[in-house]
C-alpha cells in the first residue's frame, strides 16, 4: 500500500517538477526584432576578409526581415564577448569558448550554426618516423596543445582525452601550449613534442596546399565530432524575433543560386537549428579550467 | 499523569473523540493524499501518452530524415554516375517515366517520397510551424527534384541544378531531423525518471521522503492509538476508583477548577457532571465563604500535603439549588505536568451533625431534669422543715383560740384573728404538703386517670394564679369523661405549665378579654386530646417553631425549660405537643395522651 502511494507520489513530485520546468523556460518574453540589427562576428580573418564574407549575409538578412543590418567588427575575441555583454551586438557569431564564455556572462541564446560547425574533430598527430600507433604508446611523451583558449586545439580535445582517463599534466611528461595550429604541426615536426593536438580542418588544409607534406605525420587518434562556432542572440530577444532570425537561417539552401553564393561565403552548405545542449561538453571543461564561472 | 490531567480536563471529550480526531485526520490526509496522486497520475498519464506520442513522431520523422538522407546520397551518386547513360527521353511516355528513364533514381526517389510523407504525416500532431514550414519546403523541394529528373537530365546544368535541389532537400530534412532531435531531448529532458542524474537524484530524495513521512504518520498514529488505549485503560482504572470510592470526590487544577469529579458528588451537589468540569471549585462553598477559601486554597497548593480541610471549622457545602449541608473535607495533592492537582473527598456529615445536635439536646435535658429533680429534693427537704414550724404553728393557733374563749372579756377580734391564723397556717401546711408531692422524684407510676378530674384538679391548683392574674379559666369536658392512662402527676405539671405561660401571655391584654379555655377530648385514635387556649398576643412563626427548644423563651427571665419539660413528659406518655395559632388572637397548645383502653391494647 504504501510503496503503491510512494509511487504515486513519485509521480505527482516528478509531474510537479517538469510543470515548474516548464513553468520556468517560459518565463522569458522579450520584444521582437530591434530596427537596427548589429551582427558581430568573430575576428577569426582580417577585417576586409571578413567584410566580404559577411556581406552577402547582411543583405539577405536585411532583405529578408526587413530591417537594416550593421556588420560590426572587432579587434579580438575578448572584445566581441564584452560587446554582447552590453548590448552593443543583437546577433554575434562566437567561437565555442566565446560562445561558452558569452552564455555563462551574459545568457548568450544559441541559434543556428553551420552544417560543418556540428562536425568538427581535433587530430592527435605524430611525425610519420614514430613506431607508436595509439595514445597509451606515448605515455610520459610530450604533448602539444594549441592555444589554451582554443576549443579544436586544447579545450575539446583534453575533454575527449579525460573521457579515456587520460589526464595530460599527469599521463604526458609534459605539456606545451603553442600559439596557433601551425605552431603546434611545427613543434611536433622539430621534435619539441612527440605529439601535437591540431584541429582536423585546419590540418587538411595544411596538407591541401602544401604547407606539411602527407608522408610527413601519421594521425594517431581523432577525437569524436563535436560542435564549434555558433551564432547566438542577445536573451532580451522575444521568441518571435528569435524564430524569424533562424527561419531566415535555415531558408538559405544550396537549392537556390543566390543562396548558395551566400553559404559558400560562409564555407556552409547550409545552416542547422542549435541548442545549449550541444556545447555542454565545451561548458564542462571550461568550468573545471575555469575559463568561465 | 500528564494524560490523565489532559483527560480530566476534558473526560468526556477525550473518549469520544480521540478516535474521531484520529479518523478524521487520517480521513482528510487519504482522501488529500489519493486525490491529489490521483490527479497527478492522471496529469502524468495524459502528459506521458502525449509525450510518448510526441516521441514516436519525432523518432518517426529523425528515422525518416535519416533515411532520405542515405537516400539522398545514393541518389547523388546516381545521377552523377548515369545521367547522361539514360535512356532518351521519348521513351519516358509510358505511366512511370522516371522509373523507365532512371529504374534506380526512380526506385530511391519513390522512397524518398514515402519518407517525406510519412515526415509530413508525423508533423500534423506537433502543430508548430517550424516543422510545418519545413515539412511543406521538403515536399516541394522533392516535388522540384523529380520534375528536374524526369525533365531528362540530358544536359550538364541539369545534372547540376539537380544536385543543387538534391544538397537543398538535404538540407531541409537534416534541420527537421536536427529541430526535432532539439525537441525530443527537450521531452526526454522534461519526462519524469528520464535519464537525467538531478531530476532522478531528487525525485528520490523526494520519493525516500514521502515514503518515511507516509510510514512515519502511520507509526505516530499507532503509537497515538496504543498511548490512547493506554490512557484509556489507566482512566478506566482510575475512574472505576474514583466511582467506587463511598464519598464524594472533585479534583481540581492549580486554577482550582475542576477537572474530575465523580457520581457520588453528582448525587452531593445535585449538578451534573459537565456542569462541574471547567467551574471554579467555590460553586461548592456558600457565597460568604468564597474569599476565605481563595485565601485558603492558596495556602494550601505552597504546602501542598494530605490533609482533612478546616480543621476545627465547620465546613458547609453549597448545593445546586442554594440549600447547604455541613461536609467534611479531605484534601491530597496529586502532581502531573499541568502543575499541582488537589483531590478533594468530600463526606456530608448532615446526619452526623443531626445526631450530635440531638445529643447536646438530650444532654441539656438530662442535666435540666437533674436540676430539677435536685430542686425536688431540695423542696422536699424544706417542705418537710417547714412542715414542723406550720404543725406548730397551727396547734399554738388552736389553743390560743381555746384560752380566748374561756377568757370573757377577750375580745372577738382577737377570736377571729387567731382563728384565721390557724387556717392560714393550715393552707401554708397544705401548699408545702403539695410543693413536697409535686416535687417529690418520684417513680412514674401510670394510672388509670378521669382525665376531667385532673384537669379540675390543676384548675384549682392554679385557681389563685388566674385570679391575681384577672384571668377567667373556662372548662369544657367531653363527656363522658376519658379515662387516661397516665402518670397524673406528670400530665399535671405539663398542665400547669400551660396554663402558666397562657397567663403570662395575656398581660398585655386587656383584663376584661382575659380568658383561658381548657378542653378535652376523647379522639378516635386511642389519644385523649387537651387544649389550653389563651388570647394573648400569639406566637410568631419563628416562636412558634422554637417554642419547644431548651433554653427558648418568650418570657423576660424565663428560664425556656417548661415547655420543652412538657413535651418530653407528653412524648414519653406516647403523645405530641404542639401548638398552633388562633384564628382570631393568641395560641392553643395541644397534647394528647393516650386513653386507657388503648394502652390495654
Amino acid at each position: 500500500m504504501e510503496r503503491i502511494a510512494a509511487q504515486k507520489l513519485t509521480f505527482a513530485i516528478a509531474a510537479l517538477l517538469s510543470l515548474l520546468l516548464i513553468g520556468c523556460s517560459g518565463k522569458k518574453t522579450g520584444e521582437d526584432l530591434p530596427p537596427v540589427l548589429k551582427i558581430g562576428v568573430l575576428p577569426d580573418e582580417s577585417r576586409e576578409k571578413l567584410a566580404e564574407r559577411y556581406e552577402p549575409l547582411r543583405r539577405y538578412l536585411s532583405e529578408s526581415l526587413g530591417l537594416r543590418c550593421e556588420l560590426v567588427f572587432y579587434e579580438n575575441y575578448l572584445a566581441i564577448v564584452e560587446a554582447f555583454g552590453d548590448g552593443s551586438i543583437d546577433l554575434a557569431y562566437f567561437g565555442g569558448l566565446t560562445f561558452v564564455q558569452a552564455m555563462a556572462a551574459f545568457d548568450a541564446v544559441p541559434l543556428v550554426m553551420r552544417d560543418v560547425d556540428s562536425r568538427f574533430t581535433s587530430y592527435v598527430v605524430a611525425r610519420a618516423d614514430s613506431t607508436e600507433t595509439d595514445l597509451a604508446g606515448y605515455k610520459n611523451s610530450a604533448i602539444a596543445f594549441g592555444s589554451r583558449l582554443s576549443t579544436s586545439g586544447h579545450l575539446m580535445p583534453r575533454y575527449f582525452l579525460a573521457e579515456q582517463d587520460i589526464t595530460p599534466e599527469t599521463f604526458f611528461s609534459k605539456v606545451h601550449y603553442s600559439a596557433t595550429h601551425d605552431a603546434t604541426v611545427e613543434g611536433v615536426r622539430d621534435g619539441t613534442a612527440e605529439i601535437g593536438v591540431v584541429n582536423s580542418l585546419i590540418f587538411n588544409s595544411m596538407v591541401a596546399d602544401g604547407r606539411i607534406e602527407e608522408g610527413e605525420f601519421h594521425i594517431v587518434w581523432e577525437t569524436p565530432p563535436y560542435s564549434n562556432y555558433v551564432w547566438a542572440v542577445q536573451p532580451s530577444l522575444g521568441k518571435t524575433g528569435r524564430k524569424k532570425l533562424r527561419d531566415a537561417f535555415l531558408a538559405l539552401s544550396p537549392s537556390t543560386e543566390e543562396h548558395e553564393e551566400i553559404l559558400r561565403n560562409m564555407g556552409a552548405g547550409g545552416f542547422y537549428p542549435s541548442t545549449a545542449a550541444t556545447f555542454s561538453e565545451l561548458n564542462e571543461i571550461a568550468l573545471e579550467m575555469e575559463l568561465i564561472q | 499523569m500528564k494524560a490523565i490531567g489532559q483527560t480530566r480536563a476534558k473526560p468526556t471529550w477525550w473518549f469520544s473523540n480521540v478516535g474521531t480526531y484520529r479518523f478524521v485526520v487520517y480521513g482528510v490526509n487519504v482522501t488529500l493524499l489519493m486525490s491529489v496522486v490521483s490527479f497527478m497520475e492522471g496529469q502524468r498519464q495524459n502528459y506521458k501518452s502525449t509525450t510518448e506520442r510526441m516521441n514516436r513522431y519525432h523518432l518517426t520523422t529523425v528515422a525518416e530524415a535519416i533515411a532520405v538522407r542515405e537516400h539522398l546520397h545514393v541518389v547523388e551518386d546516381a545521377i552523377v554516375a548515369r545521367a547522361l547513360e539514360a535512356r532518351p527521353p521519348t521513351a519516358i511516355s509510358s505511366r512511370e517515366p522516371l522509373l523507365v528513364a532512371y529504374p534506380r533514381i526512380g526506385t530511391v526517389l519513390y522512397l524518398v517520397e514515402a519518407n517525406i510523407e510519412k515526415i509530413t504525416t508525423a508533423q500534423s500532431v506537433f502543430h508548430d510551424s517550424n516543422f510545418e514550414e519545413l515539412a511543406a519546403r521538403s515536399k516541394r523541394q522533392f516535388s522540384d527534384l523529380r520534375a528536374n529528373i524526369s525533365d531528362g537530365l540530358t544536359q550538364p546544368s541539369k545534372v547540376e541544378s539537380a544536385k543543387r535541389q538534391l544538397a537543398g532537400l538535404a538540407l531541409t530534412v537534416e534541420q527537421l531531423r536536427r529541430l526535432h532531435t532539439m525537441e525530443y531531448d527537450k521531452l526526454a529532458t522534461a519526462l519524469p525518471l528520464n535519464n537525467n542524474r538531478h531530476v532522478q537524484l531528487v525525485i528520490a530524495i523526494v520519493t525516500t521522503l514521502l515514503a518515511v513521512s507516509f510510514v512515519f504518520t502511520r507509526q505516530i498514529f499507532k503509537m497515538i492509538e496504543r498511548a490512547t488505549d493506554a490512557l484509556s485503560r489507566s482512566e478506566e482504572r482510575y475512574r472505576t476508583l474514583l466511582e467506587s470510592a463511598p464519598n464524594a470526590i472533585v479534583i481540581v487544577d492549580s486554577d482550582a477548577r475542576i477537572v474530575l469529579v465523580n457520581s457520588q458528588a453528582e448525587l452531593m451537589f445535585g449538578y451534573r457532571r459537565e456542569d462541574f468540569i471547567g467551574q471554579p471549585v467555590e460553586m461548592l462553598i456558600p457565597l460568604r465563604y468564597h474569599d476565605r477559601h481563595r485565601q485558603k486554597r492558596q495556602k494550601y497548593l505552597q504546602q501542598p500535603v494530605l490533609r482533612p480541610m478546616g480543621e476545627q471549622l465547620d465546613l458547609c457545602g453549597c448545593r445546586k439549588d442554594g440549600s447547604e449541608f455541613p461536609v467534611e473535607v479531605t484534601l491530597g495533592p496529586i502532581e502531573t505536568e499541568e502543575g499541582i492537582f488537589v483531590e478533594s473527598t468530600i463526606h456530608d456529615i448532615t446526619v452526623r451533625k443531626n445526631l450530635e445536635q440531638e445529643a447536646a439536646e438530650y444532654r441539656d435535658t438530662l442535666s435540666h431534669v437533674s436540676r430539677i429533680s435536685t430542686m425536688g429534693e431540695m423542696a422536699t427537704g424544706i417542705a418537710h422543715e417547714l412542715n414542723q414550724p406550720l404543725t406548730a404553728i397551727a396547734a399554738y393557733s388552736f389553743t390560743a383560740k381555746g384560752l380566748a374563749e374561756q377568757v370573757t372579756e377577750c375580745p372577738h377580734e382577737l377570736r377571729e384573728i387567731l382563728e384565721k391564723l390557724e387556717d392560714q397556717a393550715i393552707r401554708a401546711g397544705d401548699i408545702v404538703q403539695r410543693l413536697r408531692k409535686f416535687a417529690t422524684k418520684t417513680d412514674s407510676v401510670r394510672t388509670i386517670t378521669d382525665l376531667n378530674a385532673l384537669v379540675g384538679d390543676v384548675a384549682k391548683f392554679v385557681e389563685p394564679d388566674s385570679r391575681k392574674a384577672e384571668t377567667v379559666l373556662t372548662l369544657e369536658f367531653d363527656e363522658p369523661s376519658p379515662k387516661v392512662m397516665v402518670d397524673e402527676i406528670q400530665v399535671q405539671q405539663v398542665l400547669v405549665n400551660l396554663i402558666r405561660n397562657a397567663i403570662d401571655a395575656m398581660q398585655e391584654t386587656p383584663t376584661s378579654r382575659r380568658e383561658i379555655t381548657i378542653s378535652t377530648r376523647a379522639l378516635q385514635n386511642g389519644q385523649a386530646e387537651v387544649t389550653v387556649s389563651d388570647v394573648g398576643k400569639g406566637l410568631s412563626n419563628d416562636e412558634l417553631e422554637h417554642v419547644f427548644d431548651a433554653f427558648y423563651s418568650t418570657k423576660q427571665g424565663g428560664m425556656g425549660l417548661g415547655m420543652r419539660i412538657s413535651r418530653t413528659i407528653v412524648e414519653a406518655h406516647g403523645g405530641t405537643l404542639w401548638a398552633k395559632p388562633n384564628n382570631g388572637a393568641g395560641v392553643t397548645f395541644a397534647f394528647t395522651v393516650p386513653l386507657e383502653n388503648s394502652h390495654e391494647q
